[in-house]
């Protein structure tokens, strides 16, 4: 899906539908758009103008893998992930 | 002080961000003892910097701030009841929904609420939004969402400046109506000020800089026009009040703690002081609501309200509580981001008293800079627009009040820098 400026945009979840999922959130003080996280999350990260990295705050369950590697892949350790549900 | 055996009791009061930084901090510190968190709101501790950015624009739902945490089930969560009274003599939290919770230590952490407009009346009336819940959040959006023929923001603080930002975004009319000379000059300066309100401008922002609206107009209870000081009429449907925030501290009322409206005082380790300016060892505060001394600051009490803060502080005092190893005292350096007119604003350091600054990297022309404040020849807060990579080496230079400007250090400049002033009053 692509909104009116060309971003592909986030699924619009309910977070309180979700069995199982994520949690992520991003520390921008620390996030400084190296977008390594985009580069390979790229459904679920995005750079809006140069510098603001903009995370789904609450991705599916299927999601975790890429999530997972887009937070070893930041360079400033700016991502947190909360992985809810019992597979965890 | 440790909480020693696991029958001790901790309670968090608040259930933000700091609260919840606290908790976790209290259990990564070994703490296994009972740990109640209480919460004025029915929600689990979320993220307010998306409220007044991509939950306005609809991008993100407001139920999906949710904040990541680490906390297992061994929490006993007290939600949607405020803490009301604090009896430190019988170490009794009472609560409105009439419940007394017994503690050993206690972590305080209720932040802060928007500052209402000033007539209670015009503050109720429909169409008119303060912004700091989640709750808010979605009745503002809603507004928003049917498509208001104008939006009214109060206020050019930074949570204002976004608002403003997002009713672009969603291609809305806004007029920002601003008392001083340029947004957010409180807190960055006029120099800084200036040129974000002309990026707002370019975008569409109507800025009415140098007026304040003196009532609201209503036709049956509903906002129809903003009336500024000089007599002009703003027609609009929706007015967004964003004068700034109040510290949730009366339910320390008879506490014996010594509070106002500015914070709850602190002492260096983080506990919180009496009247009499005595520390309590099981009480300690943190994030929007504690006010505390600052070494950078000459020892002087702040308050930060910032979302790092809030994490650091938080954390910090958690340990503090569950007997961790004494630490140095706090001094994280204040920092914020704020995203608005298309760019990233990031600030390290105070900006207050700043009697010079300099443009340390980029460009004004090209909207990607950094400016470095000082006072009295040393080193105290840079803010960055665009250009947040150089920050960390700034926020070094004013973690050790390095004389300004500068010598030597890693600015883009062939030249000397150009000493200008910041517009801070
Ligand atoms: C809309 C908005 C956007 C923001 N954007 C940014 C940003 O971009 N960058 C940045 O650095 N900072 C930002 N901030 C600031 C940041 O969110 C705050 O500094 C941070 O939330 C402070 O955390 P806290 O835990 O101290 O307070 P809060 O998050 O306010 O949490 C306090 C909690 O205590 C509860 N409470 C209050 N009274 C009581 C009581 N009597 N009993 C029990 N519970 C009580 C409240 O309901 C609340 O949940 C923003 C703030 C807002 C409101």
């Amino acid at each position: 899906m692509r909104n009116r400026r060309g971003w592909s945009r986030f699924p619009r979840i309910l977070a309180s539908t979700l069995p199982l999922g994520l949690r992520v959130n991003n520390d921008v003080n620390l996030c400084q758009a190296y977008a390594q996280c985009r580069n390979v999350a790229p459904r679920h990260c995005r750079i809006e103008g140069r510098e603001a990295v903009l995370y789904h705050p609450f991705p599916t369950p299927g999601d975790r893998t890429d999530i997972k590697r887009a937070r070893v892949a930041c360079p400033v350790v700016a991502t947190q992930i909360e992985i809810l549900g019992r597979d965890a | 002080m440790a909480l020693g055996s696991t029958s001790e009791r901790a309670i968090v009061v608040g259930a933000g961000l700091a609260a919840l930084r606290g908790a976790e901090a209290m259990r990564e510190a070994g703490f296994s003892g009972p740990l109640a968190i209480v919460g004025a709101e029915p929600y689990r501790p979320y993220d307010r910097p998306p409220l007044s950015k991509h939950v306005l624009t609809g991008e993100i739902q407001a139920d999906a701030t949710t904040l990541p945490s680490s906390l297992g089930s061994d929490v006993d969560w007290h939600l949607g009841s405020p803490a009301v009274r604090l009896d430190r003599g019988s170490r009794t939290l009472h609560l409105a929904s009439g419940c007394g919770l017994s503690y050993d230590r206690l972590l305080i952490a209720t932040g802060t609420r928007a500052r209402p407009w000033p007539n209670p009346h015009e503050g109720q009336l429909a169409g008119v939004f303060t912004l700091r819940g989640r709750d808010d959040a979605v009745a503002l959006r809603q507004a928003l969402a049917a498509g208001p023929k104008r939006v009214v923001v109060i206020g050019g603080g930074l949570i204002g400046c976004e608002v403003a930002s997002a009713c672009r975004r969603l291609d809305l009319p806004v007029t920002l109506v601003q008392l001083g000379s340029a947004p957010l000059a409180r807190a960055l300066g006029r120099y800084i000020g200036t040129i974000v309100g002309a990026m707002h401008e370019s975008r569409g922002v109507d800025l009415r800089l140098g007026f304040e609206v003196e009532w609201l107009e209503d036709v049956g209870g509903r906002f129809v026009a903003a009336h500024l000081t000089d007599g002009t009429r703003i027609a609009a449907d929706v007015a967004v009040i964003a004068l700034g925030a109040v510290r949730n501290t009366e339910w320390l009322d008879g506490s014996g703690l010594s509070f106002d409206v500015g914070g709850v005082d602190c002492d260096a380790d983080g506990y919180v002081l009496d009247v009499d300016g005595r520390p309590d060892p099981m009480v300690a505060a943190a994030g929007d609501v504690a006010r505390f001394p600052h070494p950078l600051y000459g020892g002087r009490r702040i308050a930060v309200e910032h979302w790092g803060h809030a994490v650091a502080q938080g954390a910090r005092a958690g340990r503090l509580l569950a007997g961790g190893n004494p630490e140095q005292s706090y001094a994280t350096l204040p920092a914020f981001w704020s995203s608005q007119a298309g760019v990233t604003i990031k600030s390290a350091g105070l900006t207050e008293g700043a009697d010079a600054m300099t443009i340390a990297h980029g460009d004004v022309a090209s909207g990607r800079f950094l400016i470095l404040y000082g006072r009295e020849g040393r080193c105290i807060a840079a803010v960055s627009v665009d250009c947040g990579r150089w920050l960390p080496a700034y926020a070094a230079l004013i973690a050790e009040e390095a004389p300004f400007p500068p010598k030597g250090a890693a600015t883009d400049r062939a030249k000397p820098l150009d000493i200008l002033a910041p517009g801070l009053s």
